[in-house]
């Protein structure tokens, strides 16, 4: 019997992997293991965490919340169950003006957009000792709207677009 | 011939019986060595440029790779060693790396060839070679890699325990509420044959139909009479596979002769800790180990307490014996936490049920849940391969449960508890701690002793393991409604209550652990913990 339930089936060897882990570790410092200490030796028998990331697609643990003030839009990355972020956010279609991880599990992301392109950031994560790449997609609206002006609105003011739908996904 | 020296690599979070065996072996051979501690990724560009940033590097490098989970750090700092330009002849050894040989030395040229299986006599034929400049690729023990192909050497036989070195110490050692503790072992192996445990293969592989080996109780007893008098060793932590054999009457003879020996070299006042598997806990047994071996806790290996989860992990077991077990251990007060392994690959929501139910009702001790895992060289990992359920490759094996409503209930689990249980500073360790922190003042302290402080734990204790059955009942409710309801939508529903009840455990866990401290004036292992916090984690990246 195959197995043909969605999971995350590591599309790289064991080597790639192994290099992407190594070069996360030297490039910023991996914060999913830490040095603990002999701290609770005497009383901890860990047991150990599933093997892997491997409930679903890296993205489904990933949400985002969007906010736009004035030309900035402000994108707010929360990683949930078992993920961590390990390296800083890149963008293209919009250069980044702000970024501060909040806490593990929050990361505030400013862009400032000079035209009505789809912006897409890309975040490093590790789950479970795996590196990966959430990609956050920020789709551009322009609302048809009937007080658009000359051009029937179909373009945006400013040439930003009204609004923008995120996607989420692994890439 | 050359002098140097060789780097043994590994984790040290305590002493590693694994490399400062090797250390006392390649000592004894006239072999210098020194333990190069390797705890989590944040280290690997310090050890590199402490091998190869040196006037005298090492000419031989030890990888210790018995943790499948370490796998990732320690074959990328053999890549980044290579890459820094070490010439050191590189080697790997333990569980993993001795299961994985082939597929290690096929992926990762870095590797020059793996010990296999007890390395202790491997590790000083290999390093006495390359010392002298001989051939090194036939001693008996490796996996090598030649003309292209990775070959096997022939299999050596595990050593005579009573011919071993003790381990090499750390001076500085291991210390909890200000007393010195060390880990050691008094035998090698495993009567049981668990399905997700690798340990009945590797002995069985080196020495068939042994699986498993004691060290002479005077040995045991010289050596731990040595750490008490000479570094001042309070606590012995027992790593063996399993402290015990089959037979209540040989447990009986073999503990009393340590107690007898122990008594003769006249140790003070120190304390045991042991790993035991249910059928080993008798009344008879556990009361000589706490009367006269001065037990402060046993690790007691439940993992299911269904028909199904039994038989799915090869227990050997028949349900009832682990219930039987822990009110053995209830009666003598002892210190006990356990692991649930809750989702195995047959289980139902039906056995599921089952163990959320012995949860319950022993939640009064810490315990933590999680899945079976997939492990190189255990009977459950080829049983998965021989079905086509096991996904993924030799670095990280993966599964769904056979059930497709209880794996709903997993993936759930997973998202939802796995701060709880897995995360940087689980509260379900937090209550391991807590119980510790009790169970030394009780055993160290008991003219400060409170016996309030232990009926707080245990409230503590209930709280957070009713908590996690509560939820996870309410998981499977929810998935039991609907089988269209988003797994988000089901974390979401549990996530409030759950971390509610982790805030409200860690306030009470934290209060009484202050209290201890002040009593005691010792620094508690539940406020170790929370001061462990680094930069690390708390986000490295900043603005920009």
């Amino acid at each position: 019997m195959t197995d043909e339930r969605a999971s995350v089936i590591p599309s790289r060897g064991p080597r790639d992997r192994v290099v992407d882990h190594l070069r996360a570790a030297l490039s910023v410092g991996v914060a999913s293991v830490m040095v603990t200490g002999c701290t609770s030796c005497i009383v901890s028998d860990p047991l150990p965490q599933p093997s892997a990331c491997s409930v679903g697609p890296v993205s489904s643990s990933v949400a985002t919340t969007l906010k736009r003030v004035g030309t900035e839009v402000t994108i707010e990355i929360i990683l949930s169950g078992r993920l961590q972020a390990v390296g800083p956010v890149t963008a293209v279609g919009a250069p980044i003006t702000g970024q501060v991880q909040v806490s593990p599990d929050l990361i505030r992301v400013t862009v400032q957009p000079a035209s009505a392109n789809n912006i897409e950031l890309t975040l490093p994560v590790v789950c479970a000792g795996s590196t990966s790449k959430v990609g956050i997609r920020l789709r551009a609206v322009t609302l048809n709207r009937p007080d658009a002006g000359a051009d029937g609105g179909t373009s945006t003011d400013g040439g930003l677009p009204d609004d923008y739908v995120i996607d989420v996904f692994d890439k | 011939m050359r002098q140097g020296w060789v780097a043994l690599v590994g984790p040290e979070l305590e002493e590693n019986l694994s490399l400062r065996s090797l250390a006392a072996t390649l000592a004894r051979a006239g072999i210098a060595s020194r333990i190069i501690r390797f705890d989590g990724p944040q280290q690997l560009a310090g050890i590199v440029s402490q091998l190869t940033n040196t006037d005298e590097p090492p000419f031989l490098i030890g990888l210790s790779l018995a943790f499948q989970w370490r796998a990732m750090d320690l074959l990328g700092l053999a890549i980044a060693l290579k890459e820094a330009g070490s010439r050191a002849h590189l080697t790997a050894g333990g569980h993993f790396a001795t299961f994985a040989s082939v597929e290690m030395l096929t992926d990762f040229p870095e590797l020059d060839s793996i010990c296999r299986q007890e390395a202790d006599e491997t590790i000083v034929e290999l390093a006495t070679a390359l010392k002298e400049g001989r051939e090194w690729s036939t001693i008996p023990g490796l996996a090598v890699r030649s003309n292209g192909a990775v070959s096997l050497t022939a299999t050596r036989a595990s050593p005579d325990l009573s011919t071993l070195p003790w381990p090499v110490r750390d001076p500085d050692g291991m210390r909890v509420h200000g007393r010195r503790l060390a880990p050691l072992v008094s035998s090698r192996g495993c009567y049981a044959n668990c399905s997700f445990c690798c340990i009945a293969a590797w002995h069985e592989a080196a020495s068939p139909g042994k699986r498993y080996r004691f060290r002479p109780v005077d040995d045991v007893a010289d050596e731990m009479a040595h750490l008490h008098h000479d570094l001042g060793v309070e606590i012995f932590v027992f790593h063996d596979d399993n402290f015990f054999v089959p037979r209540e009457r040989d447990n009986l003879t073999r503990l009393a002769a340590l107690a007898d020996a122990l008594e003769a070299r006249k140790l003070g006042r120190y304390a045991t800790v042991i790993k035991a598997r249910p059928m080993d806990v008798t009344p008879k047994v556990f009361g000589l180990l706490v009367e006269r071996l001065h037990a402060l806790r046993a690790y007691v290996g439940i993992e299911t307490d269904t028909d199904q989860g039994l038989k799915t992990l090869r227990r050997g077991l028949k349900k009832g014996e682990n219930e039987r077990a822990m009110k053995v251990i209830d009666e003598l007060g002892l210190f006990v936490s356990f692991n649930m392994l809750a989702f195995d690959p047959d289980t139902t929501l039906e056995s599921l049920d089952e163990n959320l139910e012995f949860m319950r009702q022993f939640a009064h001790h810490p315990f933590n849940f999680g899945r079976v895992e997939l492990y190189a060289g255990t009977p459950l990992l080829a049983r998965m391969q021989r079905e086509g359920r096991a996904r993924g490759d030799w670095l990280m094996w993966d599964y769904s449960l056979g059930d497709e409503q209880t794996q709903r209930v997993f993936e759930v689990v997973n998202d939802a508890f796995f701060e709880r249980n897995f995360g940087e500073d689980p509260v379900a360790h937090l209550t391991m701690a807590l119980r510790g922190d009790v169970a030394m003042a009780k055993h160290f302290r008991p003219e400060l002793y409170r016996p309030e402080w232990l009926t707080e734990t245990q409230r503590v204790c209930r709280m957070l393991g009713e908590n996690s059955v509560i939820q996870l009942r309410k998981i499977m409710a929810g998935v039991r409604e609907s089988s269209t309801r988003s797994r988000a939508r089901l974390v979401a529903e549990v996530v409030p209550a759950l971390r509610q009840a982790e805030a409200e455990v860690r306030e009470a866990g934290r209060a009484l652990a202050q209290t201890i401290h002040e009593t005691l004036k010792v620094e508690t292992m539940v406020s170790l913990k929370a001061e462990l916090a680094t930069p690390l984690q708390q986000g490295v990246f900043r603005d920009g």
